[in-house]
């Protein structure tokens, strides 16, 4: 049986041949930028945000855990039994 | 650097959905790079057809597929990949169409203009069967809501009723542009060729 002419496929045929190779490399590098960036910010920005919550005044349960008791040193029950503590005592 | 495991390497050619659902997961581009490599010369074809321009439809297509890109989380499977991204063609093209010749609406107008004249019936095969050269020519005289029009309908055999979706009119407003876009086509052909009509 004799295939359907289509002389519009045939067009689009002609024009996809003529599909520029570097634009892979254009649009490959720039999704891997965004997806570089995606992951800075997935991996950064919730600790960035709450620090600066913390920063301007605000309070937050989820917030960076490191500045409890800043400076504040254990208590002496407190120290493992390996360290020596302050001025030689045991 | 991740490497890419199982179907991709092993030869076996993973679908489209499964490409999303792997990026999805793992945010690797090289996933996307695929789909890219499938549907790059086809959105690149679709861009020259409606835009006229090459290095246009070279930066449309880059900032389509960054567009998917970014958006591929809202992708559902409703339809398949290759309608979505084309839908998304479509409309990136038209919004540059009337961005840049300022052309209010493409096609509602003219759809609404329509008379009730009758008009006579040509048969696809004028279209389907012209020489490709020629056709080229005659699309690149049509105006663009006919030439867009005339694409979906023959060059991405889109059905009557999705493409009264995609426009939001009616069927039978479009059926009637169809008609009258192959009218132009033959007008414009005629009008080009008449010295030599028939094709050699």
């Amino acid at each position: 049986m004799r295939e359907k002419n289509n002389s519009f496929k045939e067009l689009e045929a002609k024009w996809e041949a003529g599909l520029p190779p570097e634009l892979e490399r254009r649009v490959s590098s720039q999704t891997t930028n965004f997806a570089v960036f995606g992951r800075v910010v997935e991996l950064f920005m919730p600790n960035a945000l709450q620090a600066v919550a913390h920063i301007i005044g605000g309070t937050s349960d989820e917030g960076p855990q490191t500045m409890i008791n800043p400076g504040r040193r254990p208590e002496p029950e407190q120290w493992p039994d390996w360290r020596t503590a302050p001025g030689g005592m045991k | 650097m991740t490497v890419v495991t199982t179907p991709l390497n092993a030869g076996i050619k993973p679908s489209d959905n499964e490409l999303i659902t792997r990026f999805l997961e793992d945010q690797n581009p090289e996933h996307f790079t695929q789909l890219y490599r499938r549907y790059g010369g086809k959105v690149f074809a679709k861009c020259i057809s409606m835009l006229n321009d090459e290095a246009l439809a070279r930066d449309a297509v880059q900032d389509i597929f960054i567009k998917v890109f970014l958006n591929l989380s809202r992708f559902n499977e409703k339809s398949s990949f290759s309608t979505w991204l084309y839908s998304i063609t479509y409309n990136f093209c038209i919004d540059l169409i009337r961005r840049k010749k300022k052309i209010p609406v493409l096609l509602a107008d003219d759809v609404s203009r329509i008379g009730d004249e009758p008009m006579p019936e040509i048969p696809d095969s004028v279209l389907l069967e012209m020489k490709h050269e020629r056709l080229e020519r005659v699309l690149k005289d049509l105006p663009e809501g006919d030439r867009i029009i005339l694409l979906m309908k023959y060059m991405d055999d889109m059905s009557i009723k999705d493409i009264a979706e995609f426009f939001q009119k009616t069927e039978s407003a479009i059926k009637m542009q169809i008609m009258r876009a192959k009218h132009k086509a033959q007008a414009i052909y005629e009008t080009i060729y008449a010295h030599d009509p028939i094709e050699s």
